[in-house]
Formats: structure tokens, C-alpha cells, sequence
């Protein structure tokens, strides 16, 4: 059997683990029930190395890192949710946050199913040792960032809980499945759609020009992802805000501390992809910066959490605060690699540019 | 051999009685000794604790037990037979197998899911050990009766939801700060009830105590007692920033700690959360504390609330251990029902039956064909002889023992020595260990 056709297999395999996984994580937290727990863990597990063995058999089939296009791009992200997730549950009580990051990896790896390619070579531009480096970098900063963003929702959950605000429980579950639903149904809407495209010949960048039916799609997807999105938050919402919630939720301690660190770690990391991005640039490219959209919003979302840090070292935030900017950082995150599609076609949407 | 228990607990009688007829070490000695010098009656473990007295009993035919333990019981309690009479109950065979699991569970315990219970049974279980006044079956009932407390704490969640006042602040507590140890508590108020939660927060790790009271001498006491530290009343504002955890009960009218003092708190501690209990009634913290950026205040009605809930949860836990003891008072009764003589015979005989017939067959097929018919009978006659004659006195002196105290030692050994396989294999497996 061909290297592609076992990728393919191995990489499905992940995926289905991960959706069951979600279930058990989802039913351990109503019914903190040890064996689901066991089991979502354990799949989760297998999960993460039957995606690890498809990501090399790509590197090996493909002849470079398996960076190239969305679906292995998007692969990588998932693949990195799950492993610091797996890192911080063995450090941290926080399995009932699993019950929303399983989920998250859940969904960023089957979207990078919907955008299956067969391995390809690499276009002249990104024939470059950067390429890994830059990429696995800051893929591995946005794992860290989504687990952050987990623990610092259920952070903000917890305490409304504890403050016996129920009210604001639910309003939290609302407003962060809205803005999720909107911004994935944005991100959908927009690869429905078919934008004339316009080449700058200097940086091989297309930018795209929309028709009303275009923004017909984009605009319908949105809603439509509000919609769905609003619906889950309000069954979520409902049945998380009740007295008994707060017992099977880690303590606000843990969740600070676990959200706090995931930034940690994964500020220095953004940033050096920002770094190497810039000097790969200035060797493809003959320039360090060029504010397209992708490198304004990475700045963007740079100086955000660079701000989440500043906040919390120097003037003594901690708790809710954090944990809303925490939460606010992966909608950042999110702008940053998906958002950047609506307008920009080429290296960083991972189409082929022309 | 009939088990049977007579009780009296929380449910059945006022306080005043069962303190009465509560047990002590000495008392408990008498009452065995007490019992045992009745024929019928050979093995007694009583259990006393707070809440229940209990006598159980093995007695050698129904019917004997009720009595003889009531009269003891009166004897030794100095109080009325009548009196004693209305407020106990007497479970016999297996129910009274299902009480005892029942006890073992917390199922029967004043507070559904509390934990002593299962020292309290092991420590009345060894003293009478220790007396000799157990045979086999009060050996296995109670050290069965273990395993089922084990099983219920194991396989439900009955203990896991605090449902006291001050477990269920520390409950709280924790989903704040995850762990205790290390952590500052002040007190406001040395009362009874501020001691009861900081008892509580002392098993959970917590030894730094700041203490502070109206009376400052009794501040002062209760600093020594939990080597704790006394400020003054009116300088409580001062010490409010150390703490992580406060607890209130003052007997005062009015608020003694009120939203702005909070607020300055929390802004000297770099917004590090703080945990307020108020337990006092009226109330010691004003309500908009709970506003406060990191604050948390609990007060009584809603640790009240919380109790109320995980109340709720642990009798829905409490069914599923039913379930859990109605499945070993089945696989109690297996065994027990293993006991008695009449199948224990009949199963000696089947085997020696069995044994005779396989070397006779082999026998034959060796002997010479023309052996004449007379002969072979001759030979099946000596082999059943010998049987019959081997397990002649093992059978007369089963069946005597059986009315016997203690009778069952020989049917339970002569399950073992011959293998003969009334129980299952597993749960004599469980109780070989045990027995180490």
C-alpha cells in the first residue's frame, strides 16, 4: 500500500478518535463519570499518535515538511491542541476543560479533512528550510493559545459559578459560541465563494475582488454560523448554570494557572515565528515587511498578548481579566489565520497564488 | 446457626436513651461474656457508637437471640425492659445480612455517606475478636461487611458531596484555591462555630491562623489553641489583606466588615482572591462584598443551599449502593446456605460415590474376564464397605454438631479438606485473604 493512501487512513483514524473523545469528554463533565474520562483520554491518546505517523508519512511522501497547504497546515494545529492539552491534563487537573478544547481539535481537524489534498510539491517560494521552522512554530504558539483560551473560559465560567451569577453564565456560553459560529461561518462562507483574483507581480500576492454574490455567501455563511453557534451556546449555557456546576470544574487557581502558562510559553514562541516569518520574507521576498494582512494581524495579535503578559507582570492583573483576554487572544488567533483568506490569496492562504 | 441483630439508633430512640445504653469496652465484654453463657447461643460482636447500639448475634435456632440480648442489654444499661423494648428493632437471618451491610454503607447513618462508621465496625469487629466471642460466621459477616462498606465508598459517590456547614465552606473553598496548605485564615469571632470550620481547614492543610474577636482575651485562647496569632478587633482591617480565606460569626447587629474595606483589601493583596464564609446570623459581611473584583462571600443560606443540593445527590448515589448490597446480601446467603449439613453430606457422599466407582471400573478392566459374576459382586461389596464405614462416624458427627455451638466449623472444614464446592471459588479466595 502506497505512503498516501496509509496517510489518508491513519489521519481519519484521528479524527473519528477525536470526535468520540469530545463525547466522552463532553459526558464526563455531566456526569463525572471516571470511566469516560479514562477512555476519552486513552483515545485521545491514540488519536494523537495515529495523526503524529500521518504527519511524518506526509513529510515523507511529500519530500517537506508538511506545511504546504491548508490541510496540512491545519492538521498541525490540531495536532498541537491535543498535545498540550494531553501536556497540561497531565500536570493539571483540568480534564473538564477538555470537554471544550477536545472539541476545538475536534473541528480544526476535521475542517483540515474537508481541505484533503494529496501531497504536492512546493511551490518556488516556499522551497525553503523557513518553511518547518516558521511554521511549526507558530503553529505550536497557537496550540498553546487555544489551551489558554480553554482554561480561561472555563476560568470565567467558574467564577461567575462561584459569585452564584448563574445569569452571566449563561450570557458567557452565548457570547463566545456566537463569535466562534460567526467568525468559522465567515472563514466557510468565504471558501464557498469565487473571487476574481488580482496578482501584485512583485510579491506573487493576489488579492481578491469580491461580487455581491460573493459577499452573498460570505455574509450568509456568517449568520448562519451565529445562528448555529447561538443555538449550542444557549443549550451549553442552560445546562452549565446551576449551583452543582462548580464542583466538576478545576478550581480558579488551577484554571489562572494553566491559562497564564499556556501564554507564557507561547508569547516567546509567536514571536520568534514572527521573527524567522520576517527573515524568510526578506530572503524570498527582499523585504523584512510589507504589511500584508496576515503579517498586520500576527503583529496584532502579538502586541495583544504581549499586553496580557505587561497587564499581569507589571500591574498585578490576574483572575477575570486575564482569563477574558485570554479568551479574546484566540478569536485574535483565529482572525489571524483563517480571516486572512477573505482578502488575500497566496503563501499564507495556502492556495497556490495565481 | 441463625444470625440475628438487635438494635437500637438515631431513628428508633430519643438521645437521652441512647446514651444509656451505650457501649463501652468493659460493657461490651460483659454483655458478650453475658450472652455466651446461654446454650443457644454462640458467637456475639456488639457495635456502640454515637448514634446506634447494636447486639449481633449467632444463636443455634430461630427464635433464640430477641430475648436473651433485650434482657442483657436492660441488665447492663440499668433501664426498663418496656422502655427498651419500644424503641429497638431485631432483623433475623438475611435481613438481618442486609442491615449490617446497610450500616457498613452509611446507608443507616444519621449523616448518609459519612465515613467513621467503617472504623467504628472494624474496632467493635476486633475487640470481640479479641474476646473470642466470634466464630466463622460473625468472622465473615463482618469482615465482609467491610468489603461492602468498601465497595458502596468505591463503586458510588455517596461520600464525595460535603453535606455540613463547614464541609461544605471548605468544599467551596477549594474550588477557589485548589489547595489549602499554606494558606492564611482569618477568624473573626472565637465562637463555637468559627473553631468547628478551622478544625475543618486544619485537616485540610491550613496552618496559619489569624484570630480576632470582640473579648480579645478569648482571641487570645483560641490563637493558643490553633497556635494561631490574636489582633485586636479594632485592628482587623490592618490583617484583612494576609488572609485568603475569612470566616465570620460574631453575635453582632450590624455589618463588622463592610464592601469598602473589601475593596481596599483585595487592591493591597494585588487582587489575589479571598474567600468569605459568613456563618454569622444576622450577618457579619455586607452582601456587596460578593461584587468585589476576587472576592467570594458565602454566606448561611447558601452554604445551606449547596448542602441542600449535594443532599440531593447522595441519595441518588445512596440508590445505586442498594443495589450494590442487595447483590452481597445474595452472595452472603450462597454462602451461608453453603453451612448447612444435610448438602454438605450429600455432597461428601456424591464424591466418595464418584471415587469408588472410577477405581472399580479401573480394577475390573484389569481382573481376569473369566472372574466369576459372584466374585465381582463380591468386590463391589467390599469397596462400598469401605465407604460407608470410612464416612460412617464423619456423618453421625456432622449431623450431631450441627445443633451444636460452633457446629459449623466442622462442616465449614470438612467443605475444605474434601473440596467439596458449595461457594464459589473467588469469594473463598477473598476470605483466605482476609484471614492474614
Amino acid at each position: 500500500m502506497d505512503l498516501v493512501k496509509v496517510e489518508e487512513i491513519l489521519f481519519t483514524a484521528a479524527v473519528i478518535t477525536y470526535l468520540v473523545s469530545s463525547g466522552l469528554y463532553i459526558w464526563y463533565l455531566i456526569s463525572r463519570s471516571q470511566l469516560a474520562l479514562k477512555i476519552g483520554t486513552m483515545l485521545l491518546v491514540l488519536g494523537l499518535a495515529s495523526q503524529t505517523i500521518a504527519l511524518i508519512l506526509r513529510w515523507v511522501s511529500s519530500g517537506h515538511a508538511p506545511m504546504a497547504n491548508l490541510y496540512e497546515s491545519l492538521s498541525l494545529f490540531g495536532w498541537g491542541i491535543v498535545l498540550f492539552f494531553l501536556i497540561a491534563q497531565r500536570f493539571y487537573p483540568v480534564q473538564a476543560a477538555g470537554a471544550l478544547v477536545v472539541p476545538t481539535a475536534f473541528l480544526i481537524s476535521s475542517i483540515a479533512g474537508v481541505f484533503y489534498k494529496g501531497p504536492e510539491p512546493l511551490v518556488p517560494a516556499l522551497q525553503s528550510y523557513w518553511l518547518w521552522i516558521h511554521v511549526t512554530i507558530a503553529m505550536l504558539s497557537y496550540g498553546l493559545f487555544a489551551l489558554s483560551f480553554g482554561a480561561g473560559f472555563f476560568y470565567i465560567i467558574q467564577e461567575y459559578l462561584l459569585k452564584k451569577n448563574y445569569k452571566n453564565v449563561l450570557y458567557t456560553f452565548l457570547i463566545l459560541f456566537s463569535v466562534l459560529g460567526l467568525v468559522l461561518g465567515f472563514w466557510a462562507g468565504s471558501w464557498w465563494a469565487e473571487p476574481a483574483k488580482i496578482m501584485d507581480p512583485v510579491t506573487q500576492t493576489v488579492s481578491k475582488e469580491y461580487s455581491s454574490s460573493d459577499f452573498l455567501k460570505i455574509f450568509g455563511g456568517g449568520i448562519a454560523g451565529l445562528l448555529i453557534g447561538t443555538v449550542l451556546g444557549f443549550a451549553a449555557g442552560k445546562g452549565a448554570s446551576k449551583p452543582g456546576f462548580a464542583k466538576r470544574l478545576p478550581s480558579l487557581d488551577v484554571l489562572d494557572e494553566v491559562s497564564y502558562r499556556g501564554i507564557a510559553f507561547g508569547f516567546p514562541l509567536l514571536t520568534i515565528g514572527i521573527i524567522t516569518g520576517a527573515v524568510w520574507a526578506d530572503q524570498a521576498w527582499g523585504r523584512w515587511w510589507g504589511w500584508d494582512p496576515k503579517e498586520t494581524w500576527s503583529l496584532i495579535t502579538w502586541l495583544f498578548y504581549g499586553a496580557y503578559l505587561h497587564t499581569r507582570l507589571t500591574m498585578g492583573w490576574r483572575g477575570r481579566h486575564s482569563a477574558i483576554l485570554a479568551v479574546i487572544g484566540l478569536v485574535m488567533v483565529l482572525i489571524t489565520y483563517l480571516g486572512v483568506n477573505l482578502f488575500l490569496s497566496g503563501l499564507h492562504s495556502y492556495t497556490p497564488a495565481g | 446457626m441463625h444470625l440475628a441483630v438487635l438494635g437500637i439508633n438515631h431513628k428508633t430512640a430519643p438521645v437521652e436513651l441512647r446514651e444509656k445504653v451505650s457501649l463501652n469496652e468493659d460493657r461490651c465484654g460483659t454483655l458478650s461474656r453475658h450472652l455466651l453463657d446461654d446454650e443457644g447461643i454462640s458467637e456475639v460482636v456488639p457495635l456502640s457508637t454515637c448514634n446506634r447500639t447494636e447486639v449481633y448475634i449467632v444463636a443455634s435456632r430461630p427464635g433464640i437471640g430477641r430475648r436473651e440480648a433485650m434482657n442483657a442489654l436492660a441488665k447492663i444499661a440499668t433501664v426498663e425492659l418496656r422502655e427498651l423494648e419500644e424503641c429497638t428493632y431485631f432483623h433475623e437471618g438475611e435481613s438481618a445480612v442486609s442491615h449490617i451491610y446497610r450500616v457498613a454503607g452509611s446507608l443507616d447513618s444519621l449523616v448518609v455517606g459519612e465515613a467513621q462508621i467503617m472504623g467504628q465496625i472494624k474496632a467493635a469487629y476486633h475487640a470481640a475478636h479479641e474476646r473470642e466471642s466470634t466464630s466463622v460466621l460473625l468472622n465473615r459477616l463482618f469482615r465482609h461487611a467491610l468489603e461492602v462498606g468498601k465497595r458502596v465508598r468505591t463503586e458510588t459517590r455517596i461520600g464525595e458531596n460535603p453535606v455540613s456547614v463547614s464541609s461544605v465552606a471548605v468544599e467551596m473553598a477549594r474550588k477557589v484555591f485548589d489547595d489549602l496548605e499554606g494558606r492564611t485564615v482569618m477568624l473573626i469571632g472565637a465562637g463555637k462555630m468559627t473553631d468547628l470550620t478551622a478544625t475543618h481547614l486544619i485537616s485540610h492543610g491550613v496552618t496559619s491562623f489569624i484570630i480576632t474577636n470582640r473579648t480579645y482575651s478569648r482571641a487570645e485562647e483560641m490563637a493558643e489553641k490553633l497556635n494561631g496569632r490574636a489582633v485586636r478587633f479594632e485592628d482587623l482591617n490592618d490583617y484583612l489583606p494576609l488572609a485568603d480565606i475569612v470566616i465570620s460569626s460574631t453575635g453582632a447587629p450590624h455589618y463588622v466588615l463592610r464592601k469598602g474595606e473589601v475593596e481596599r483589601a483585595i487592591r493591597q493583596r494585588h487582587n489575589r482572591p479571598t474567600f468569605f464564609i459568613d456563618i454569622a446570623v444576622p450577618r457579619d459581611i455586607d452582601p456587596g462584598v460578593n461584587d468585589v473584583y476576587n472576592a467570594f462571600l458565602y454566606d448561611i443560606d447558601d452554604l445551606n443551599e449547596v448542602a441542600g443540593t449535594n443532599a440531593a445527590q447522595r441519595e441518588k448515589e445512596a440508590r445505586k449502593a442498594e443495589e450494590i448490597i442487595a447483590e452481597e446480601v445474595g452472595n452472603f446467603a450462597h454462602w451461608l446456605s453453603s453451612l448447612d449439613v444435610v448438602p454438605t453430606i450429600a455432597a461428601l457422599r456424591d464424591m466418595a460415590e464418584k471415587i469408588k466407582q472410577g477405581e472399580l471400573e479401573k480394577a475390573m478392566s484389569k481382573l481376569d474376564s473369566d472372574l466369576s459374576e459372584k466374585d465381582r459382586n463380591r468386590i463391589e461389596a467390599l469397596a462400598s464397605g469401605i465407604v460407608n464405614k470410612m464416612l460412617h462416624e464423619p456423618t453421625v458427627e456432622l449431623k450431631r454438631a450441627a445443633n451444636e455451638r460452633g457446629g459449623y466449623l466442622y462442616v465449614e472444614s470438612m467443605r475444605r479438606l474434601f473440596k467439596l464446592n458449595g461457594t464459589k471459588r473467588k469469594e473463598r479466595r477473598k476470605s483466605d485473604d482476609l484471614e492474614d
